[in-house]
């Protein structure tokens, strides 16, 4: 077990150094001067050279990236080239809005998405399973910045039934929020609630072949027993994998979604860093989501570990 | 000897004639994905044919005609600046289908190359699934922001930076089929016979790995239609006046309370574009491997 653990979290650790690299490489493919970005156009020569300085861009390249992960890893990613203030106090001041999004989105899609999979599992090849599955292929063709705007364009300018835009916390009360919650939720859950269902039916149709559900069928077991009991069961260590790697295309609609319904996230803030050619901001905050989901991946990957000993000793041959 | 050559080629070929015939046949049966492949031609052909079938020029300005609803010779009516809808709309799928289509066959030819050389050198091996995991760990959407931001709003960076974060995907789809392929006794046969890697690789090995990568490059053209669409609409994409599905809609955003044609139509052929891609996609994995 031990030996399992270190070796997921070794691999996690080397992910995180060669995606720091990537990400690194990436904000320093820009040809936009930092210390011009900073100080404007009327900037004198000595001024800008002092701040390149200061900030160490006069230094090669390989010495800059070791001093940008040095300080990240003790949790110090450098200043916003626009408001001056240290990123990662930025970023954690808006996470809450995003994580909340993010995570009712993924409620509402598991909530929409395994029932519908298990369904059309079980009428595999009928009108039913057709009809789901065509409408979670529709659910994924849709982007989200487009599902946001039809949700607008039926619930806030035909009906006027919800608010467009803005953020309310549960201080508002409940219905408030609620009210202000829908349509983000909707149009960043509907499209992952697509995928989902996708996974649920095939990891369904999987297990619904092997020995023991013939053998629970033989014995007379009610089918939504057997559907939700023995199958399901069994079939959901892929459907956890999929929540998991979910989150990662979850955080990354929420800079869409949050931007069209203004919500004041992390996924705004990117869209915004990118007007204000903020790229100290944007670095930070995609490596800060990037390790994020790693961390997410390699918690699932081990709960399995520990609950399904298959896995572990599967790992182990490899 | 030479006359025996031929006979078995050209059995070869009667038989590979007839599992391309079943093929078709257990395609046409599936109504769906035929749906698919209609929706796919009929916009693929509007894309193409765009200058026949728009009677205006999308670039064509005409101020005191802005935002008239569909009516009067403007099919999806006109936009913030009196320019045709539709027009825009068809040179905007134009654009999104080409952007779409470039990332997806350079993000395969190269992924396809990045797989096959790990799966044959080990020691390639763990360097490069390495920086191919990596790369997957970051979502795609905001990766693709970041890299925008970078290198400036151009269709041609679009292209670059969505082919770069496509490549994992294929690399890693090559390398798990050519790696049980390539223990495959004639890949043996050759190498005993002295063939160079390059030979094996590329002529015997490649064709192998074909099903599962042309499956994964339909659904990485429908996924870089939407990743290019959502970085046109937050600005980072195709840049204006060039129409792209992103950008009109963009536009459309600011103009929701009072233009709903200038969402409702374009959103409406960027869903059937990108659905019948993935109906299409669906239908051809159900022959290639019929589980």
């Amino acid at each position: 077990m031990a030996k399992f653990l270190g070796k997921r979290l070794l691999s996690a650790l080397v992910t995180i150094f060669l995606l720091s690299i990537i990400i690194f490489t990436i904000s320093h493919m820009s040809k936009g001067d930092p210390a011009q970005i900073i100080l404007g156009a009327e900037a004198t020569e000595e001024q800008l050279t002092d701040l390149r300085h200061s900030l160490g861009l006069d230094r090669p390249v390989v010495e800059q990236y070791i001093n940008w992960i040095f300080g990240a890893v003790r949790g110090d990613l450098g200043d916003s080239y626009y408001t001056g203030e240290p990123v990662l106090a930025e970023v954690s001041s808006r996470l809450v809005p995003s994580l909340r999004l993010a995570i009712m989105a993924e409620i509402l899609a598991v909530i929409v998405a395994i029932p519908a999979g298990v369904f059309a599992a079980k009428n595999k090849g009928r009108g039913l399973d057709y009809i789901l599955s065509t409408t979670s292929l529709l659910g994924l063709s849709i982007p989200n910045f487009l599902m946001s705007l039809l949700l607008i364009l039926v619930f806030g300018v035909a009906f006027k039934a919800l608010p467009v835009s803005g953020y309310r916390t549960l201080k508002s009360g409940v219905g408030v929020f609620l009210k202000y919650s829908i349509l983000p939720v909707l149009a960043l859950g509907l499209g992952q609630a697509g995928i989902l269902m996708r996974m649920t039916r095939s990891s369904m149709l999987e297990v619904m072949n092997t020995d023991y559900i013939k053998t629970a069928k033989a014995k007379g077991a009610k089918s939504t027993v057997i559907l939700f009991k023995h199958a399901l069961r069994n079939a959901f260590i892929p459907i956890l994998t999929a929540i998991g790697q979910s989150f990662g295309t979850l955080f990354a609609g929420t800079a869409i979604v949050e931007t069209i319904f203004n919500i004041p996230g992390v996924g705004q803030l990117v869209v915004t860093s990118i007007t204000r050619r903020d790229y100290a901001m944007i670095q930070g905050v995609v490596l800060i989501i990037s390790i994020m989901w790693i961390i997410i991946n390699l918690a699932l990957d081990i709960l399995y570990g520990v609950v399904d000993p298959r896995i572990r000793l599967a790992k182990k041959a490899h | 000897m030479k006359n025996e050559d031929n006979s078995a080629m050209a059995l070869n070929k009667k038989s590979i004639k007839e599992h391309r015939a079943i093929m078709i046949k257990s395609f046409l049966k599936n109504k769906l994905a035929v749906a698919g492949l209609i929706i796919v031609v009929v916009m693929v052909l509007a894309a193409v044919l765009a200058p026949v079938i728009t009677k205006y020029d999308p670039y064509e300005m005409d101020i005191q005609n802005r935002l008239a609803a569909p009516g009067n010779g403007h099919l999806f009516g006109t936009d913030t600046f009196g320019r045709d809808v539709f027009s825009r709309v068809v040179y905007g799928l134009r654009i999104s289908l080409y952007v779409g289509f470039a990332i997806a066959i350079i993000a395969m030819v190269f992924g396809l190359i990045i797989g096959l050389l790990s799966a044959y050198f080990p020691k390639a091996d763990v360097v490069l699934m390495r920086i191919c995991e990596a790369m997957m760990s970051i979502p795609a959407t905001l990766m693709a922001i970041a890299m925008m931001a970078a290198l400036g709003a151009k269709t041609e960076n679009v292209i670059i930076s969505l082919s770069i974060i496509y490549m994992p995907t294929i690399a890693k789809i090559a390398r798990a089929s050519a790696l049980s392929v390539k223990e495959m006794s004639y890949i043996e046969a050759i190498k005993a016979q002295g063939a160079s890697w390059m030979r094996i690789i590329f002529r015997h090995i490649a064709p192998n790995v074909m099903s599962p990568v042309i499956v994964q490059t339909t659904f990485i053209f429908a996924s870089a239609i939407i990743v290019e669409s959502s970085l046109s609409f937050i600005g980072v994409g195709v840049p204006q006046p060039t129409p792209s599905l992103g950008n009109i809609l963009s536009e459309a955003r600011s103009v929701i309370y009072n233009s709903w044609w200038m969402t409702l139509y374009p959103g409406i052929v960027m869903i059937l574009t990108v659905l019948g891609i993935n109906i299409l996609g669906d239908g051809i994995r159900d022959i290639i491997d019929p589980t």
